[in-house]
This record gives C-alpha cells, sequence and structure tokens, in this order.
C-alpha cells in the first residue's frame, strides 16, 4: 500500500535512487544516505538485499530433462543450431537444394552412388581386377568392382565395424529390427555378387548390387544414430 | 437392554462396513494410479500448418479434417513418460505444430516407453511423423506426408501431397494416393490400393509388393523388389508400356502385349518382358532379382 501510494509520487531523489538500486545491490558503494531518509525506498532496498542475501543459500537445482529439451527444440527453431535429423531426411536433404549439415560421408555416398547409376558403363571399364576387399561373405569371391563401386564398398564396412561397437547398446527390439534387414541385405550382397562372377556384363546383377550397399549404408547410419526415436 | 443390544449390532455392521470400505478403496486407489496418463487439447491453427510427431514407440494415428484446429489425445505408459507440445508461433494460428515423447527418468525401460497418439488435423497440413516402433495410420491428409518407421507397419490412405514411407521391417500400405508416392522398406511388403497418381516409387529387398488399380495416363511407376514377389492387379481397361526385368526370377503376364514400334510380337526372356498393352500411355518399369513377377488383370 505504501508502495503504491509512493510508486504514484515519486520524486527524483527516489526516482535516482530507484535507477541507481542495482549497483547498491551488488555492493557497489555503501547505503544510500537517501535510504535512511525515505521509508518507503529504505523497506524496498531491504526487501531486495534480503532476498539476495537468500538466495546465495539456496542450493542448485538441476532442470529437468525435458527443459533441457525444451530450450534445446527452441534454439533450434531461432537457428542457433540444427537437431540431428533422422537419416532419411539427410539422405534426402540434397534432393531439396538446401545445403544442410549432413555429414560428409553421406553426402560422398548419394555422390558416389549417384555417379554409379549415371555412368555404370563408363565405370565399367575403369575397374581393376582385384581391386574389390574382401565382403561378407568370404566364401563368395569378389566380383570385379569399379574403384568408385569399392570405395562405397569399404566405407559400408566401416559403418559396419561402428555398428558391431553400437549394437549391444541398442534397445532389443531395434536391434532386432536391425539385424533382420542387414541380414536380407548380406544374403542380397551375396547372391549378385555369385551372380555377378558368373556374368560380369550383367547390368541388372551390378545395379543390385550397388543397391544392396546403399540400402545397407541406409540403415547402418539410421541404426549408428538411433536414440530411440 | 434390547435398545442396547440393536445399538451394539448398528455400531458392528457400521465397523465392517468401514473396513469394507477401506478394503475396497486401497485397490480403487492402486487402479487410479495405474491408469496410465492421458491428455486431450485442441489447437487453433492455419488451415496449412506443419506438424510433425516424434515418438518413441507406440500408436500414431492422424486424420485430416476441415477444420483449423489440431485436436490431440495421447496417453502415455509411464508417468516417467511425457509429450512436449510446441507451437509457433505461440500467439495467434498456429502454423508450426511439433509434438515430442520423452522419457523424464532414462531408467524407464524402452518397451515402457510407449505413446499412443490420436490426432484430428487440417486436412491441408504438411505431416512429418517418426514412429520407431508401433503402427502408424495417416487418412486424408491433402499436404506432403512424411513418414519414417524402424519396425512399425505404416498405413496412409487419401494422401493428396508428396507422400515418403520408409520403413526398415515394417510394412507399407498406401490406399488411393494422388500426390508423388515413394514407399521404401527393406524386410516389409508394399501394397499400393488404387493409386490415382502419376508418379509411384516402390522399393523392398525382401518384402513383396502387391499394386491393386489402374495407371494414370502419362504416368511413371516404377517397382522394384529383390527376393520378394510381385502381384500387379490392373483392370483389362489399363493402358501402359511394360518394362518387365529379373536376374534370376520369372515374369508371368496375361495381358497381350505387342511391341511399341512395330507390330511385332514383345521382346521377352526367362526372365524379362518388355512390350506395350493397348496405347501404352504409363510407364511401368518392374525389376525383381529373383522373385517372379505377375501381371494379371483384375
Amino acid at each position: 500500500m505504501i508502495e503504491d501510494q509512493h510508486e504514484e509520487k515519486l520524486n527524483p531523489s527516489c526516482r535516482e535512487f530507484q535507477a541507481s538500486l542495482e549497483t547498491y545491490l551488488e555492493g557497489e558503494g555503501g547505503l544510500p544516505a537517501h535510504a535512511g531518509k525515505c521509508p518507503a525506498c529504505g523497506a524496498l532496498f531491504a526487501d531486495l538485499a534480503l532476498i539476495r542475501s537468500a538466495a546465495e543459500t539456496w542450493p542448485l537445482e538441476s532442470p529437468a530433462p525435458r527443459v533441457w529439451s525444451n530450450i534445446r527444440a527452441r534454439l533450434e527453431t531461432e537457428g542457433f543450431f540444427r537437431e540431428k535429423e533422422g537419416f532419411w531426411k539427410r539422405w534426402m536433404a540434397p534432393f531439396r537444394l538446401f545445403p544442410s549439415a549432413a555429414p560428409i560421408g553421406a553426402l560422398v555416398f548419394l555422390i558416389v552412388f549417384a555417379i554409379f547409376l549415371l555412368s555404370p558403363g563408363d565405370l565399367y571399364h575403369q575397374s581393376k581386377p582385384g581391386s574389390a576387399p574382401a565382403l561378407v561373405a568370404t566364401s563368395v569371391a569378389p566380383a570385379t568392382l569399379t574403384v568408385v563401386e569399392a570405395n562405397l564398398v569399404r566405407t559400408v564396412q566401416e559403418m559396419e565395424k561402428s555398428y558391431k561397437t553400437r549394437e549391444a547398446y541398442l534397445d532389443p527390439a531395434a536391434k532386432q529390427t536391425y539385424a533382420r534387414g542387414l541380414t536380407s541385405l548380406d544374403s542380397s550382397i551375396r547372391e549378385c555378387l555369385a551372380s555377378l562372377q558368373a556374368q560380369p556384363q550383367n547390368t541388372l546383377a551390378r545395379r543390385y548390387l550397388m543397391q544392396a550397399y546403399s540400402e545397407k549404408a541406409d540403415v547402418l547410419a539410421s541404426a549408428l544414430e538411433y536414440d530411440g526415436r | 437392554m434390547s435398545a442396547e443390544l440393536s445399538q451394539s449390532s448398528g455400531a458392528r455392521k457400521r465397523s465392517v462396513m468401514r473396513g469394507v470400505g477401506m478394503f475396497l478403496l486401497i485397490p480403487a486407489g492402486l487402479l487410479i494410479a495405474a491408469t496410465p496418463p492421458q491428455v486431450e487439447k485442441n489447437i487453433e491453427t492455419t488451415a496449412t500448418p506443419r506438424i510433425s510427431i516424434s515418438n518413441l514407440s507406440g500408436k500414431v494415428i492422424v486424420k485430416g479434417w476441415d477444420r483449423s484446429q489440431v485436436h490431440v489425445n495421447y496417453t502415455s505408459s509411464s508417468p516417467q513418460v511425457t509429450v512436449d507440445t510446441e507451437e509457433f508461433p505461440p500467439q495467434g494460428p498456429v502454423d508450426k505444430v511439433h509434438f515430442t515423447t520423452y522419457i523424464i527418468d532414462h531408467s524407464t525401460p524402452g518397451e515402457a516407453a510407449t505413446v499412443d497418439y490420436t490426432l484430428q488435423i487440417p486436412a491441408g497440413s504438411n505431416l512429418e511423423i517418426r514412429n520407431p516402433q508401433g503402427l502408424v495410420q495417416v487418412e486424408s491428409v491433402q499436404g506432403d506426408t512424411s513418414v519414417e518407421s524402424l519396425g512399425g507397419n505404416i498405413s496412409v490412405a487419401d494422401a493428396g501431397g508428396h507422400l515418403a514411407v520408409r520403413s526398415v521391417g515394417g510394412n507399407i500400405e498406401i490406399i488411393r494416393p494422388s500426390g508423388r508416392v515413394e514407399a521404401y522398406s527393406i524386410n516389409g511388403s508394399l501394397h499400393f490400393v488404387d493409386p490415382a497418381t502419376s508418379r509411384l516409387h516402390g522399393t523392398t529387398t525382401s518384402g513383396n509388393i502387391v499394386y491393386e488399380g489402374d495407371f494414370v495416363p502419362g504416368g511413371d511407376y516404377i517397382l522394384s523388389d529383390y527376393s520378394g514377389n510381385m502381384d500387379i492387379v490392373c483392370p483389362p481397361t489399363a493402358s501402359f508400356e511394360l518394362n518387365a526385368k529379373t536376374v534370376r526370377g520369372k515374369v508371368n503376364n496375361t495381358f497381350p502385349l505387342v511391341s511399341r514400334h512395330s507390330s511385332a510380337p514383345p521382346i521377352s526372356s526367362a526372365n524379362s518382358l518388355f512390350g506395350t498393352y493397348s496405347t501404352g500411355k504409363a510407364t511401368l518399369e518392374l525389376t525383381s532379382f529373383s522373385g517372379t513377377i505377375h501381371i494379371r488383370q483384375k
């Protein structure tokens, strides 16, 4: 009540005092004389000083995870950073013509695969016999692959190594789904390699082989960034 | 004396009733505590908002309606699992809504982190759903729709915009789409029913593909599987140019095809078939590695 009345008729000394309150509360300077003379300003100063000293004794609480999640989401929407996107979305990002923060590895995959699809004939002639690394089935001799294809295969193998170290931490349902998908793709790769071994000129088998590797890269990348969603 | 006896008997009855009441209250309280938290809310939106749902596990059912409003109802399996709703802009009709499922206590087992969503959204919405484990059903959304799943089945009906559906292990069913369609799965099957789209691309590795319906004149239909079978069932009035290829599979066709460029018979081998049916208005490209491709009349 006193403060309400005081607000209505602040005199210049009160205004000056209130404008400098922050400095006084930070301990820079002693108690101003005005606080002793004006009851309302004195009460205000005393209240704020009490709150300040009490706040120093309050324990530091860690906010709940959802608070951080909200802050993160808000920062993301305001463009301070980008939240990790789903794998499919990142794959599709180049098609949306927006430069995104997609990992270079994923982009390289895309480019490599696109080059392969666009000029399979030319690339085929660049093939170096024996350059393909050992693949999923050691019992099947690897078919002759182009340099580009061999690089794709190597990268998939590296991803698979990373996946093996992470696999144990996946929840059982996700692990089972990924395992089933990878088994199907490995089986496809083995069969395609066998077909290519028998018919090196079979472009459809080659297309299926590279599609299987590309899809395997998709699945592995999805598994590597899987965090429950 | 008899009054005292009657009073004493009444007191005993009341005491027994209280005891029974308490006995019933305990399980009732436990039942209430065990009832999953359910939230229902309405959000006023523009006619074409962007809506995203990022779930962990559970059902997601979305239906388009003619109101500029989102009505959401979600049920969480545990108090340790919650949903954050973010709306942009904070004032006025909302243009973006994000629903995100969070685990508050990370010691909560994965199978308990289930939230079931049911939403009605403006028909013009652009929709994005990520639901790794659990069913997704979308109906009558005319904006662009993207659905990603790891192991859950996906069903989308009457989508009007660009539809991108992907799953590692789930089956995909797409009914009466009229916008561009892209559907990919590794182990799941693809089922297309009465598509009214002129651009459709479906790929699966070990699943089957079933296409039931006609083709839009000038449309491109690309379907590919690896080891699964493919079944194309279309009406006798269909008009398409067929390019069906397999590496080790078979092609079975019941349509009388002709070569496009002459009256010569269509090019055919044990595992490939090229030819035109009727005036060849749509283009049909079908490939399989080791599955059988059936093309037959409805």
